[in-house]
């Protein structure tokens, strides 16, 4: 190695095996010649988000990890073999299947992995949950959802994407599922008192139902923010009527939930988001 | 002479076909430029049916048919027959028959007492449904099931689907794609909402094929926009760079670009895809959007829109192969059905999706709707052979909005076109889910174009355009005054209002008019008193 | 700081030693399907038609966005006109000879047929350089891909005989060689009237696993030299691809500007050291490994540290696969407008220091 640049990677890996020489002066180097990184902003990665919310029990952590993988087959056959063995199931929901669902929502925000793994890993704790339901009660909840698809309306894809991250974020969601008459929401927000209620629809023809809700709910006095979503809707269709938040997806979602948390009214809630477009 | 009347009433618009009996050829054709409903899709004449009422839609359509049979230039009393195609809502319409059971779930149907109807074969006397100068007898073709109507089994019976040797898929590319997949002697049909964006709306810029629509983009040493001129015909315009608009070179359709149709948005994003401007779901040029040529553009949110519509038909296709237990791989002849199948590139169609990826073969073969009304027409004893392939197809179709397969494989879609997922995890998910994986490797597709033109004989008196199909809608709201701002706000300019005494007459041209996938008249009004569904017949 | 340039002179002046305001990308063939996809080309239309042939060529520049264009993508161009039979392969593989041409004759006892430039493929091939200069001449280089002494006379004579002649009979492997390479320069001045710019040369039958460095040193440099003596001054460029470490220094004596050579077979930092800048250096970012098995985000990594490691112009390795995706090729052409060249005062200071830079970035 003659040349300057051979001596060079030489004296490049005698520096390298022994790092405290003429450190200084190198790195000032370094800086102009090394690999420019693509992003310049500080991302964590994959491992470190999963960290926080990774139990330190063995047996906690295989749940955890059937979660976060979106086995729902097998993270229900370690729930029950847990719960025989004596587990208690508020630690099974508190440790392992709330976190693992959690997890993969964090996850999801920061662009790690897709929609499809959120819904098969909340998939995966819903089948862990059923089986530890006395507990589930104990459980601290931000707060409740009704969640519905429009009475004739039989799309639910939008509307179960939705529920599984506001699950995994420690929402509760009371999903009356496709096609609901208007009487039976009303019904069901009455019962449940929850923070707010959305409404799914795809086909236009279906939408109508919405401006009922609406009313309804206004003539038994109830102020709740009234979420519509879905392809047949968008934000003048929802200004058309009281209580209507048009959300284009589960952000929208979590922001209401949120902003009545503290205390905002459905107006001002509607014009924040709407603004936002 | 006797003739007959072959009738197809589409979504884009109406097609009429005068036949000599005796001769059993065309004698001449017409085609309108536009639907007589207000709406851009199907599903907004349905909502507009509902709203309006489906005597006023059953007046617009009769109205348009007798312009048509105007068009047509021939004499009333020749007429001894009249075959009518196209999918449920049109023909029930014609009729001012029960369209409901097509806009709501089964449970919604039965909890409200509507019934749904069968709608099987028929033949009536043309008075039947209004058309009373005429003395004759009117076919209807049968439908499958549900929106499967006779639109899609003039696709399986015109196409050449049902000959075909090998394992055949065929699709109509519409707002409400329909396909049907044949095994050995197995055949499923389904129809997946794959959304207006097909038919390029729901795009920023789009617009149903009509002159003036950037249907294509080929390359030609730069990528040259394809515009449709005044007969239909897609003509080269401007080679452009697609990051600024810049026109590198001008064509012979420079300036007259207005907006891009469905093709066109398949071609956009296959050539987005193929060179790299588009990393999904990014536009990868300074503004985040794809410029055609005259300033037509294309927009982050119109790739989604257009992911949606892709990922409907993809996801179609697998859930029909798994229900029949095949491997797309094994594919050999895929049919492309209607007017979006016969101009489509199918090589771009197969980057988005639409074309499986793994087909041999993709015949191009025009519009089947007025082929088969014709037939009707010519040999009205069909129509038993076709109730009876109706009804065999019947058990066998799949409504992919409750299969499981369907939701499955659409969730992952979904993720490969809005939120950038890799085809590989794709594929792993599909996996876990114990759903066949999609082929990644692109096959070499043969085209075999069938028809040069949608529609290839119009017969010797030619062809006519029909501009004016619709009807002028009248609208008298107490508290309207005559402010103009639904005039000036519609995005179609379809409203004048005109004084009449000390009122108020507000119309609205209903071919023009968007309807209810618009509706901006209702809420821009500062008074709140346009109410649509109170519009009626202006005379 | 270099003022931008337009790439027909950022390649020239890269090539020839000079001042650059980026380093260009270039590519040897680019036979690639996804490729044929976005240009809308089909096979066999894309090697046997001028029109199809030039537009995928062209779309090196409008699709993947690099700074050249070159004439065709076959090796077998400059055999098929002394009357070899070529199979025509398919969408996914490419052209090759079929048969001998000369049988087993001797070199002395062929002759050059005839108005040889309108027989073959090279009328058709002579029309699309025609159809890029007319188009792009202005902006852009052409390539002319001219297949090296060394491959044309395996093509024609066998190359299990020609090899023989390389070890036991001198006189016969040089006049195969001269043959070829008054072949290879009648073609090249030809084409240079019809607007080609640059000649590139690949070689592959020349590999350090064929020949030995003193074959290469007696018969094939001079072969070089007379070739890149007799055009006129325009800049050239070789290929080799494989084993080339035994013959890096005899490849700034063979008169060529610049040597285009294949990581894995040998490497950049290998290269570089041998012949400095007594030739420019291209290439290589591998062709099987990264671009087209890896991703945007590996073949960027690949790029930058190639560049880093001293190539003046950045290639692939070697022809691109039938399968490399768009996007991969698009991100080679990205990182080598990312990359910035290091200013610094004291060219020998910067050398020295970017070693030391590569030594640690390699951790030795």
């Amino acid at each position: 190695m003659t040349t300057p640049r051979g001596l060079g990677i030489e004296v490049g890996r005698k520096f390298a095996k022994n790092p405290d020489v003429l450190i200084s002066r190198i790195s000032a180097i370094l800086k102009e010649t090394k690999i420019p990184p693509k992003a310049k902003v500080e991302v964590k990665s994959a491992e470190e988000i999963l960290k926080p919310f990774t139990p330190q029990q063995e047996n906690l952590k295989r749940i955890f990890k059937l979660v976060t993988d979106g086995d729902a087959k097998k993270t229900e056959e370690l729930v029950v073999s847990e719960l025989k063995k004596g587990t208690k199931p508020l630690d099974l929901i508190e440790k392992a299947l709330l976190p693992g669902a959690l997890a993969v929502a964090k996850l999801y925000d920061a662009g790690y992995c897709y929609v499809p793994e959120v819904l098969l890993s909340s998939g995966a704790m819903n089948a862990g949950l059923k089986h530890c339901k006395a507990a589930i009660g104990e459980t601290k909840k931000k707060g409740k959802i009704v969640m519905h698809v429009a009475d004739g309306d039989i799309h639910e894809i939008g509307k179960n994407i939705v529920k599984a991250i506001l699950e995994a974020k420690g929402y509760e969601v009371i999903d009356l599922g496709p096609s609901v008459p208007p009487d039976k929401v009303v019904e069901a927000v009455k019962t449940h008192k929850p923070l707010a209620v959305s409404g799914t629809s795809l086909m236009t023809t279906t939408r109508m139902t919405f401006p009922k809700i609406a009313k309804m709910l206004a003539d038994e006095g109830i102020d709740i923010p009234f979420i519509v979503a879905g392809g047949a809707v968008n934000q003048q269709f929802a200004e058309q009527f009281n209580l209507g938040i048009y959300a284009k997806g589960a952000e929208q979602g979590e922001v209401v939930l949120r902003s009545v948390t503290e205390r905002k009214s459905w107006k001002d809630i509607r014009k924040e988001i709407h603004s936002s477009y | 002479m006797e003739t007959g009347i072959a009738l197809d009433l589409g979504t884009s618009g109406f097609r009429a076909q005068c036949l000599d009996l005796r001769e059993e050829e065309v004698v001449s054709t017409a085609i309108t430029m536009g639907h007589p409903l207000p709406g851009a899709n199907v599903m907004d004449h349905l909502h507009f049916a509902i709203e309006c009422g489906k005597e006023l839609a059953h007046h617009l359509i009769l109205s348009a048919v007798y312009k048509l049979l105007r068009a047509l230039e021939v004499d009333a009393k020749s007429i001894k027959r009249m075959a009518v195609c196209g999918n449920p809502i049109q023909l029930s319409l014609l009729q001012n028959e029960e369209i409901r059971d097509l806009a709501y779930s089964e449970d919604f149907v039965k909890r409200h007492g509507i019934t749904a109807l069968e709608r099987d074969g028929k033949v009536l006397a043309a008075e039947k449904i209004g058309l009373k100068i005429l003395n004759a007898e009117l076919y209807v073709p049968p439908a499958v099931k549900h929106a499967i109507g006779a639109d899609s089994l003039a696709m399986v019976v015109k196409s050449g689907f049902l000959n075909a040797k090998g394992p055949t898929l065929v699709t109509d590319y519409g707002t409400n794609a329909q396909m049907a997949l044949k095994v050995k002697d197995e055949i499923i049909t389904g129809s997946a909402a794959a959304g207006p964006a097909i038919e390029g709306q729901q795009i920023e810029q789009g617009m149903l094929a009509a002159p003036g629509a950037i249907s294509d983009l080929r390359f030609d040493f730069g990528w040259r926009c394809y515009v449709l001129d005044d007969e239909m015909f897609s003509k080269p315009g401007d080679i452009v760079d697609l990051r600024n608009g810049h026109a590198k070179e001008k064509g012979l359709m420079h300036g007259k670009a207005k907006g891009v149709t469905g093709t066109g948005v398949v071609a956009t994003v296959a050539i987005g895809l193929l060179s790299g401007l588009i990393s999904l779901p990014r536009i990868n040029s300074h503004t985040h959007k794809l410029h055609l040529q005259d300033g037509v553009t294309f927009t982050e949110d119109d790739l989604k829109e257009a992911g949606k519509a892709f990922g409907a038909i993809r996801a179609g296709h697998l859930t029909m192969a798994e229900h029949l237990g095949i491997s797309l791989e094994e594919l050999s002849s895929m049919y492309m059905a209607g007017a979006s199948g016969t101009y489509v590139d199918p090589v771009k169609a197969q980057v988005v999706g639409m074309v499986p990826l793994t087909a041999r073969t993709a015949y191009q073969v025009g519009n089947t709707s007025l082929a088969l009304a014709g037939d009707l027409v010519k040999d009205p004893e069909i129509l038993d052979y076709l109730q009876k392939l109706a009804e065999e197809l019947r058990p066998k179709h799949v409504m992919f909005a409750t299969s499981e397969v369907f939701k499955n494989v659409y969730v992952q879609e979904l993720a490969y076109w809005n939120e950038g997922m890799p085809l590989s995890k794709y594929n792993e998910l599909l996996g876990m889910l114990g759903i066949q994986r999609l082929s990644v490797k692109r096959s070499e597709l043969e085209v075999k174009r069938i028809v040069e033109r949608d529609i290839p004989v119009i017969g010797k008196k030619g062809l006519r355009i029909l501009r004016d199909v619709g009807t002028t809608l009248l609208g008298k709201f107490d508290g309207c005054t005559g402010c103009n701002i639904c005039v000036m706000k519609c995005p179609k300019r379809a409203i004048k209002i005109v004084e009449a005494g000390d009122r108020y007459h507000v119309t609205v041209e209903s071919h023009v008019c968007n309807g209810f996938g618009c509706l901006k008249c209702v809420s821009v009004c500062p008074a709140k008193v346009f109410r649509f569904n109170e519009l009626g017949i202006a005379c | 700081m270099v003022g931008e340039m337009p790439p027909k002179k950022r390649v020239f002046s890269a090539l020839m030693g000079g001042r650059v305001d980026r380093i260009p990308a270039i590519a040897l063939s680019n036979f690639c399907v996804e490729l044929m996809d976005a240009a809308g080309v089909s096979w066999p239309d894309c090697q046997t038609k001028s029109e199809e042939m030039a537009k995928l060529q062209a779309a090196r520049y409008e699709v993947y966005g690099l700074d050249s264009l070159c004439s065709h993508n076959d090796l077998v161009s400059e055999a098929e006109p002394l009357g070899a039979k070529i199979s025509l392969g398919k969408r996914d593989r490419h052209l090759s000879v079929a048969s001998k041409v000369f049988g087993d004759k001797e070199p002395k006892d062929v002759s050059m047929p005839d108005k040889i430039l309108g027989k073959g493929r090279l009328p058709m091939i002579e029309r699309v350089v025609e159809i890029l200069s007319e188009r792009y001449g202005d902006v852009l280089p052409i390539f002319r891909m001219i297949t090296g002494p060394m491959t044309v006379a395996g093509h024609a004579f066998g190359i299990e005989r020609v090899l023989e002649w390389s070890k036991t009979n001198p006189d016969k492997f040089q006049a195969a060689l001269n043959f070829m390479a008054d072949l290879d320069v009648e073609i090249m001045r030809e084409s240079m009237r019809h607007g080609a710019d640059i000649l590139y040369m690949p070689d592959p039958s020349a590999s350090g696993d064929l020949l030995s460095p003193e074959a290469f040193k007696e018969f094939l440099v001079p072969t070089y030299r007379k070739i890149t003596g007799k055009l006129g001054g325009i800049p050239t460029f070789l290929h080799i691809c494989g084993h080339t470490g035994k013959f890096l220094e005899l490849i700034p004596e063979t008169g060529f500007d610049g040597f285009s050579f294949e990581v894995p077979g040998v490497s950049v930092e290998e290269t570089k050291s041998a012949v400095g800048d007594r030739i420019s250096l291209i290439g290589s970012v591998q062709t099987l490994n990264t671009l087209l098995g890896g991703t945007p985000e590996t073949v960027r990594k690949e790029s930058l540290q190639q560049m880093l490691e001293g190539v003046d112009l950045l290639c692939p390795a070697c022809g691109l696969p039938n399968y490399t995706p768009n996007k991969n090729v698009i991100a080679m052409v990205e990182a080598a407008k990312e990359y910035e060249i290091p200013t610094s005062v004291d060219e020998k200071m910067e050398e020295f220091l970017r070693g030391i830079a590569i030594g640690i970035s390699k951790k030795g």
